[in-house]
């Protein structure tokens, strides 16, 4: 019996040949123009401001938590509703609800702690503020 | 229910209590801890006496307290409590003599005002602890823990004028000295350990009877060095003799004791005198069981003893501090234990051991009184008529003296007595050797009752020779109380064991000999055990008593001649030094009396071997140390100082770094373990 | 028995009460009229509350031998609860409760106190669950529930450079960490296409495919050996330990080293028995070696530092090394039951002695004395009673019969020789000596050295000093009582095999 590592070691040979290779053979047959725009950010002719390293608001971030939160919960609670009521046939009503509600419950007070402490407030920006005042 | 051994370890630790209260406490306290230390004793005096007539009672007390290292299959170490007569007893002596001690430094610190005395009583709390802990040991670790928690007290204490210049270096010699002789202690010990697997004193498990059994075939033990049974058990008892000699001051590691009187007087009393020099004599009566199937061991014993008893005394005879030769007769009358547990006589050392106490606690205390008036000076040749200026002191004192000189009937004539003629009736019985322990003896009585009285006659008699002894300065009550307490003890406490009366009259009189008879047999710690027709004695000693002049007239022949020999040396004295004006008569003696004033030359041949013979050793063994052990040990710290710089360098802070090691570890590991577990 | 049937469910009731405890804090964070006003002191009390709690729950459990006969099983075979489960809940919960007593007054003029506590009982409830995890899933969803609030915990200091660093590098580590047991566990699905421990072991076939079984086992041993700080996956901790707030640093290198080694415990027993996959990899060796290089690395490097912390975060390093020997020992001639109890001992032991030993060098930041031995001379004056505390945390580490920490590694160090290992002992107590230079120079400079500083110290912070006297009461209490926990852990390892 041939040792299956054969198998995982030719693909890896052809995954690390197939884009060397095409590297190369467009190296060896392409035409060299060198050309000030073709170093341009954007070909567009769009002229970039600044680098790339900016930095974002961490209102972002937290945005983005709580949707992931909230999409993870109804991936759970969509295929709870749907054999919900074979399920309190099943076990009850008790086994059935309670767990659900425990869990929504813990997510609520993560969801009141964070608007608490105001992961969905509109950005204040320190800026726009002293403008206004201004 | 609980009855007094439920209560035992408290009297050990009621003084623990005084000692941690005197200690932290002891600034806010009257009287700076010392009545919490009477207090706390007399707590342990009640329970031990209660514990006494519990143990009257016919009960007695063998437990595990604590278990610090249980071994599987091997030996298990733990604290535990014995008691059996001899410890009761035991326990009593002591606690009464450190209350009586308590009381009297009331009288001998407070009131003359000195310093540190949270610290003394602290020191005093904590040895009276060890000492009872040591009593109620129940295997042979805990006693050898206690031991050495007795030396050190001893060396707390000896040193507590610690500023001064011989305090603190007689409390080194102290400690050095007791310690050499535990080294032996503990290899004895850790030998026994290591050939029984237990140290139990008493009850089937315990290493005498384990012994007794091998002897006599039913068991067998390791034994090293390819030793026969007797000759190593021999070997381990002469080992812990070692500590015994050193605790109990015997010849040759008696040198400490004389010192050990730079320490207060009370201390001296309590220590040096009642309780733990007694330690060593009160070990080997505790395993008394394993020195009687040694004849060697415990002809040591005796010769050891009674050459003590007479080299001592010898000693005694020309000091001039009236400590200096109660130290001396200490040493003596320890020896005189010693000669008569290697003799046979067990009961009779356990006797001479509770009179002894008793009497030379009293004598250290009037001797502490007479330091209060004489304003701290010692030497005997400055006092003088004292008789008339403090009558409570000198009647106790005589009391003491004529119970020291064993004089009839105080109650080291009793002991002493019983103690030379058990040793003569197995001597007699083929022993050439205790005969010559006997007779040193003997010749020891003569000096005892010499400078017994040469003491008392020079103290009190005569007229004042210093203008301090025409106006000594008064002592209270506290005091007084323990010197009159003691000097009526002393005056009657012979009764406990009339052996002689009874030989003669016939009336039961040996109470002592009944109640160290009163142990279980499962003890194995009872008289008829070790001396009986069939005891140890008899069946691995050897020893047979004879009595040439018939039961009746050997006691009444040897008693008389030790009575006759004690009056002797205290006539001798009476008709030189109780005159108006004595003189030194010890000039006579010539090139003798600087002998014994220099004490034989024993510090300075041990000075000697510490100095000329051991220095040159350790010199040795320093370079050595230096150079080979200390190399070793230099390169191999170099070494590992490189590495850990090695080492250090890899954590180089920098995240990438650690991520990419992480992964060619893990690598690594990998492609060894496929390498060698053949995945590929 | 107990005396009161409870419902299978409350098996679980230490992580419960630890992850409710955490919601109790968030509500309280929510509710409170100021945002940032809620007392310390209610803080510390609910925490202290929820610890202790969670602490009787197991303590009680414990002795009334719950699921110590047979496993509770919940959850269809996902969590279970044994012996192991409750040791590790007692070691946790203790640690927790220590340091909340000392973040009482370590974090007093920080802000966002209720999250410090509320993510250090997320923390916790991860690492007590993962004593009762009886899959990969549950073992790796425990393992993130301990880990990321932890990240979050080194970097609490916000304005404090070396904090976030240390959070942050943490954080990067053990992503990586986290993705290699993940793959590990997704190999070793593939091996024997099951996730449960107990199933995993009865489909193990060394003959089919063991190289991807094999990278699968050392893919998760690797993923705890992160969680225990174990060469070469330790690079992370002396850098955590050194910048996250002390407590949190005590809370790391005690708890949840401890889960980690449970867990390693459970998956290399009852997943990887050895001689189920000893043909495959023999993974006795591979736990030789790590424990060698990290005792030795460990201590080595501990010798050379400067500061205290970052010794003992080394120092820790090493004592996980003494403790992978619970592994490395369960040779065929080994006593098991021994071997594996003597780790958790030493786990236990440890938990207390290296709690406090950090927490005595909180208490030393807490007054700015400064972080290196130097810093530390002639502290003894100002604080004897801590310093007493400290030289009995130090000595124990060290092994000398001041603390349970001699008993433990005694034990420890005789179950390898029990197993024939005499030369992984020899090595151990080599490292022993070793770690007893370093921890001198503290004890030294404590006691001996003059001072080179005039400390400043006015306050004397009750809820550090507790924690501390706590810690050095309990770990010179375990020498005595040693025989009464070592009965417990031994049978808890027992069960296991």
């Amino acid at each position: 019996m041939s040792n299956p590592w054969i198998a995982i070691g030719a693909l890896a040979l052809v995954g690390v040949l197939i884009p060397l290779g095409m590297m190369s053979v467009s190296a060896l047959l392409r035409p060299s123009v060198p050309e000030d725009s073709k170093r341009a950010s954007y070909e567009s002719g769009e002229v970039p401001t600044g680098n790339t390293r900016i930095r974002f608001n961490i209102q972002y971030y937290m945005v983005a938590l709580l949707f992931v939160v909230f999409d993870i919960e109804t991936v759970l609670i969509f295929p709870w509703t749907v054999i919900y009521g074979d399920a309190v046939d099943a076990v009850g009503l008790g086994p059935a609800l309670l767990p659900m509600v425990a869990f929504i419950g813990i997510l609520a007070v993560g969801l009141a702690w964070a608007w608490r402490n105001g992961a969905v407030r509109w950005i204040r920006s320190p800026r726009a503020q002293q403008e206004l005042t201004e | 229910m609980t009855g007094a051994f439920d209560f035992a370890p408290a009297i050990a630790l009621l003084p623990l209590a005084a000692f941690v209260v005197a200690l932290f406490g002891g600034k806010f306290l009257p009287k700076r801890g010392a009545l919490a230390g009477s207090t706390a004793l007399a707590g342990s005096l009640v329970l031990s006496i209660w514990t006494l007539v519990t143990v009257a009672g016919g009960e007695t007390y063998n437990a595990d307290l604590y278990t610090f290292v249980a071994g599987q299959d091997t030996l298990t170490l733990h604290l535990g409590i014995l008691i059996d007569p001899l410890s009761a007893l035991m326990l009593v002596i002591v606690s009464l003599i450190a209350l009586l001690v308590f009381i009297f430094s009331l009288g001998y610190m407070n009131d003359e005002g000195e310093t540190g005395l949270p610290r003394y009583y602290a020191e005093l709390g904590l040895f009276s602890f060890s000492m009872l802990a040591f009593v109620l040991a129940d295997n042979l670790l805990m006693a050898f823990m206690f031991f050495e928690l007795v030396g050190l007290c001893s060396y707390l204490l000896i040193g507590f004028w610690f500023r001064e210049e011989g305090p603190p270096s007689a409390a080194k010699k102290a400690f050095l000295v007791t310690r050499f002789g535990d080294y032996f202690f503990l290899v004895g010990t850790v030998g026994i350990f290591a050939t029984f697997g237990t140290g139990m004193f008493a009850g089937p498990e315990s290493f005498p009877h384990m012994a007794e059994q091998a002897l006599a075939g039913e068991t067998s033990v390791t034994t090293f060095f390819g030793l026969g049974e007797q000759a190593w058990f021999t070997v381990l008892g002469l080992l812990v003799l070692g500590g015994v000699i050193g605790k109990s001051a015997q010849f040759p590691l008696h040198t400490w004791l004389p010192d050990a009187m730079e320490g207060p007087t009370p201390v001296s009393a309590l220590i040096h005198a009642a309780t733990m020099v007694a330690a060593g004599v009160y070990l080997v009566a505790r395993m008394y069981g394993f020195y009687l199937l040694s004849p060697t061991a415990l002809g040591v014993i005796a010769l050891v003893g009674g050459f003590t008893a007479l080299f001592a005394a010898s000693m005694a005879l020309v000091k001039q501090e009236l400590k200096q030769v109660l130290a001396y007769s200490t040493i003596s009358q320890y020896g005189y234990m010693m000669l008569a547990l290697g003799g046979g006589g067990y009961v009779a050392a356990v006797f001479h051991l509770t009179t002894h106490a008793i009497f030379k606690a009293l004598l250290f205390l009037g001797a502490g009184a007479v330091i209060i008036a004489m304003h701290h000076n010692e030497n005997m040749w400055d006092m003088g008529g004292l008789k008339d200026k403090m009558p409570v002191t000198y009647y106790a004192f005589l009391s003491g003296s004529l119970a020291l000189a064993g004089i009839f009937p105080f109650a080291g004539f009793w002991s002493k007595d019983e103690v030379l003629y058990e040793t003569l009736i197995h001597g007699l019985g083929g022993n050439p050797l205790l005969l010559a322990g006997y007779a040193m003896g003997l010749l020891a009585v003569v000096f005892t009752g010499f400078y017994t009285f040469r003491m008392v006659f020079l103290t009190f008699h005569g007229e004042p020779r210093t203008e301090t002894a025409e106006d000594p300065h008064g002592v209270r009550w506290n005091v007084k109380l323990p010197l009159a307490v003691l000097g009526i003890l002393a005056a009657v406490a012979g009764v406990i064991n009339l052996a002689p009366v009874e030989k003669v009259t016939g009336v039961h009189l040996t109470f002592l000999h009944d109640w160290l008879d009163k142990a279980p047999d499962s003890f194995g710690t009872a008289v008829h055990h070790y001396t009986g027709d069939h005891g140890l004695m008899h069946e691995f000693a050897g020893y047979t008593a004879t009595n040439p002049l018939g039961e009746t007239g050997t006691v009444l022949a040897g008693a008389a001649v030790s009575l006759g020999l004690a009056l002797l040396g205290a006539g001798l004295a009476y008709r030189l030094y109780a005159v108006p004006d004595p003189e030194e008569h010890t000039d006579r003696l010539g090139s003798l009396k600087t002998l014994l004033m220099n004490n034989y030359y024993q510090d300075e041949y041990q000075v000697w071997l510490a100095r000329d013979v051991t220095l040159p050793l350790s010199r040795a063994a320093d370079t050595f140390d230096q150079s080979v052990i200390d190399g070793v040990v230099n390169a191999t710290s170099s070494v590992s100082l490189f590495a850990s710089e090695r080492v250090r360098r890899i954590q180089s802070g920098i995240v990438t770094h650690y991520a990419t090691l992480l992964t060619l570890g893990l690598v690594v590991i990998l492609v060894v373990l496929g390498l060698y577990g053949g995945w590929f | 028995m107990a005396a009161i049937e409870l419902p299978t469910w409350a098996a679980l009731a230490p992580a419960l009460i630890l992850a409710a405890t955490a919601l109790v804090l968030f509500l309280i964070d929510s509710i409170e009229s100021e945002p940032d006003t809620t007392s310390p002191v209610l803080l510390t009390a609910v925490g202290l509350a929820g610890a202790l709690g969670a602490l009787a729950f197991n303590v009680w459990y414990l002795i009334a031998d719950t699921g110590q006969n047979a496993p509770i099983e919940l959850f269809g075979g996902q969590l279970m609860v044994d012996g192991m489960t409750l040791v590790l809940g007692t070691i946790v919960a203790s640690v927790l409760a220590l340091v909340v007593l000392a973040s009482y007054d370590y974090i007093a003029d920080d802000p966002y106190q209720a999250e410090y506590f509320s993510l250090l009982f997320l923390a916790a409830t991860g690492m007590t669950l993962l004593g009762s995890v009886d899959s990969f899933v549950t073992a790796f969803l425990a393992l993130e529930l301990s880990s990321l609030p932890s990240y979050a915990l080194v970097a609490y200091l916000k304005d404090n450079q070396g904090s976030v660093e240390a959070g942050l590098k943490y954080f990067l580590i053990g992503a990586l960490s986290s993705a290699i047991f993940a793959y590990g566990i997704s190999l070793i699905y593939g091996a024997t296409g099951s996730l449960q421990f107990d199933a995993v072991a009865a489909a193990v076939d060394p003959t089919a495919l063991p190289g991807i079984l094999g990278v699968g086992i050392v893919m998760v041993a690797g993923g705890v050996a992160f969680k225990t700080a174990i060469v070469p996956f330790h690079f992370w901790a002396p850098e955590a330990y050194e910048g996250a707030p002390t407590p949190i640093s005590a809370f790391l290198s005690s708890a949840s080293k401890a889960a980690g080694f449970i867990l390693a415990f459970r998956i290399f027993t009852t997943a990887f028995p050895i001689e189920a996959v000893a043909t495959t990899i023999d993974w006795l060796v591979l736990f030789q070696a790590l424990a060698v290089v990290t005792m030795v690395l460990g201590n080595f490097a501990a010798a050379t530092q400067e500061s205290v912390k970052r010794m003992l975060a080394y120092s820790s390093i090493g004592h996980a090394g003494y403790v992978l020997i619970a592994l490395a020992a369960l040779t065929p001639t080994a006593n098991a039951d021994l071997v594996l109890g003597a780790g958790m001992l030493h786990l236990l032991v440890y938990g207390f002695m290296n709690t406090g030993a950090f927490l005595f060098v909180g208490l030393a930041e807490y007054w700015d004395v400064g972080r290196t031995f130097e810093d530390y001379n002639g502290l003894a004056q100002e604080a004897p009673i801590a310093s007493v505390a400290m030289t009995i945390f130090l000595f124990s580490l060290a092994g000398l019969p001041v603390g349970a920490g001699f008993l433990s590694k005694y034990v420890l160090f005789g179950a390898a020789v029990g197993a024939g290992l005499w030369w992984l002992a020899a090595v151990g107590a080599i490292a022993s000596a070793l770690s007893l230079f370093y921890y001198a120079r503290v004890v030294k400079a404590l006691w001996i050295e003059e001072p080179s500083q005039d400390f400043e110290i006015d306050t004397y912070p009750v809820g550090l000093y507790a924690a501390i006297i706590v810690a050095a009461v309990v770990t010179v209490l375990l020498l005595p009582g040693f025989g009464l926990v070592s009965e417990d852990a031994i049978a808890a390892a027992g069960a296991l095999l």
